[in-house]
């Protein structure tokens, strides 16, 4: 396996992965409660109401959690070391993990303010990544 | 994220001490290349029926872990039947059951639970796993069962940057340092020299300047700071308290149990702090009718040095925030107030992959029944027996005792 994966879209995450596509941010909200729903879901994980409107966010956030990975899972990410797996909060709300990009590794922390960024993979696939909402100007450099 | 919601508070209506682990066995955790994943099972049996006086026909009861996902291939979801038709049983009661790491904790609750409602007699719990070395590959596999396939999968996670997200937020909040975490390591290891199975006995100590200069893996771990992947499995016998003491003089008494499942993807754990585990011991302190202050000794799944710092509080011996003191305290080490993984832990005994959450069962049995060797400790009433599944999801939490 030496490309990265994709995603498999279905009916139910097309909008997510359009939106992407557009480089944008959307997620589901609840018409009845409001609440924010992560992933692609057919109900409301907070009322369970089935109606969810796919709703721009802003493509913000900032880090939660971090790890700095040194050893790759497979062939595929040998190139990328070391490379950033993170777990995003979003302005919004939800939780999404990500990789963070274009960011020196003296400057991960948690609570870092990010901003979406896409990356594209096999076929010009465009998926999601985050980036520091600053722009340090130095390249990742290893530890 | 709800707890779900019930009429009345958890019963707990299983009887304390109605079941009992009657009898244990363990392979010796390595590298068993000439057996198929059948034959370790049968191996497990071979060396369980000759170290106790247990005949297959005193077993009504079989449940079974599935191998083969450790390694990323597929698991024998049937093995429950292959092994009694090879046992030559007919249970009446049998299944294979999963949940990751925290199968074989709920295992031995469900044949209690299945014991105390004189469903059966005796249920044997058996598990057989393989974990293959990262590098040999099944990471990728793997970690496409242990986070969404589609989403979170697409970052390259395997499993210890996923439990890095853990414990890098859990460090955050209680300043928690690595030297801290490379004390768990060191302690388990001053353990597994204690014990002539473990498969890192012959390396002799470790100190915290060994796991700090070991190879970076992903932050915060490195190499010392993970579990040694191996072969392995085990049996444990669950048995009314009639036939666990015609088998055993002093079986392990089920005092208390507790579950609890809280998450499948880490990224959306809502508290990385205060986990599932601390719900599960909640439920198995309040069926015991005991407290922290009384467990002598925990065995604490420690797939990373970081768990133990997490789970000595989740299980309630320290305050939140306080688990990397704990350590520092040298409180979990041999000569410590409360022993923790005295086997040598996933640590340092080994990570048998799908069969890896017996060992620490197996060890707080023995322990209770005054059968752990060198490494006994005493006083050893009541001991507490926590297991995780996949990245912290599922809990299972164990308290046995001496007495019925």
């Amino acid at each position: 396996m030496n490309e990265k994966p994709l995603p498999r879209v279905t009916a139910l995450t097309r909008p997510f992965w359009d939106a992407i596509q557009r480089e944008e941010l959307h997620l589901q909200r609840c018409d009845e409660c409001s609440a924010w729903v992560y992933y692609p879901s057919a109900w409301c994980r907070a009322c369970y109401s089935a109606r969810l409107t796919w709703t721009p966010c802003a493509g913000t956030g900032s880090v939660y959690s971090f790890s700095i990975v040194h050893y790759p899972q497979s062939e595929a990410f040998a190139a990328d070391v070391p490379y950033v797996l993170a777990i995003i909060e979003l302005t919004e709300g939800p939780h999404l993990m990500t990789n963070l990009v274009n960011c020196a590794l003296d400057d991960v922390r948690i609570g870092l303010p990010v901003r979406m960024s896409v990356e594209a993979r096999a076929g010009g696939f465009k998926v999601p990544q985050f980036e520091p909402a600053q722009r340090s100007g130095r390249q990742a450099t290893p530890l | 994220m709800h707890e779900s919601r019930r009429a009345a508070p958890l019963t707990n209506s299983f009887r304390p001490a109605a079941a009992a682990i009657a009898a244990v066995s363990e392979l010796k955790p390595g590298r068993y290349p000439d057996c198929d994943d059948r034959e370790l099972y049968h191996q497990v049996l071979r060396k369980f029926l000759s170290e106790w006086p247990v005949s297959p026909r005193d077993i009504d009861g079989l449940l079974a872990s599935p191998s083969g996902m450790a390694a990323g291939v597929s698991s024998n979801i049937f093995i429950h039947e292959h092994l009694g038709e090879d046992l030559g049983i007919r249970p009446v009661f049998s299944e294979t059951i999963n949940a990751g790491g925290a199968t074989h904790g709920l295992m031995v609750q469900r044949a209690a639970l299945a014991v105390a409602a004189g469903r059966a007699e005796g249920v044997l719990c058996i598990a057989a796993g393989s974990f293959p070395k990262v590098r040999e590959g099944g990471a990728a596999a793997n970690a496409r069962m242990a986070c969404h396939p589609d989403f979170d999968f697409l970052y390259g996670p395997f499993i210890v940057p996923l439990y890095a997200q853990a414990a890098t937020r859990y460090m955050h909040e209680s300043g928690t340092t690595k030297e801290q975490l490379a004390k768990v390591a060191v302690a388990t290891r001053a353990w597994a020299l204690q014990n002539p199975d473990a498969l890192m006995r012959e390396r002799g100590p470790l100190t915290v300047r060994d796991v700090l200069d070991s190879r970076p893996i992903a932050s915060p771990f490195n190499l010392l700071d993970c579990s040694v992947p191996c072969d392995g499995g085990a049996a444990v016998l669950v048995a009314s308290p009639a036939l666990a003491r015609r088998l055993n003089p002093q079986p392990a008494f089920v005092l208390g149990c507790g579950e609890a499942h809280t998450h499948a993807n880490i990224s959306q754990a809502t508290d990385l702090i205060r986990m599932g585990g601390a719900i599960a011991a909640e439920q198995a302190y309040r069926m015991a009718g005991l407290t922290p202050a009384d467990i002598n000794l925990a065995e604490l799944y420690d797939s990373f040095s970081f768990n133990p710092v997490l789970n000595v509080e989740n299980m309630g011996f320290v305050p939140r925030g306080e688990g990397g003191r704990f350590w520092d305290a040298g409180r979990g080490a041999p000569g410590g107030d409360l022993p923790i993984n005295t086997y040598g832990g996933l640590l340092s005994f080994g990570h048998t992959g799908d069969a890896s959450g017996m060992s620490m069962i197996v060890e707080g049995a023995l322990q209770i029944m005054g059968r752990a060797g060198g490494r006994q400790v005493a006083p050893a009433k009541v001991a507490l027996v926590h297991s995780y599944g996949n990245i912290m999801s599922e809990h299972s939490v164990l308290i046995l005792g001496r007495q019925s």
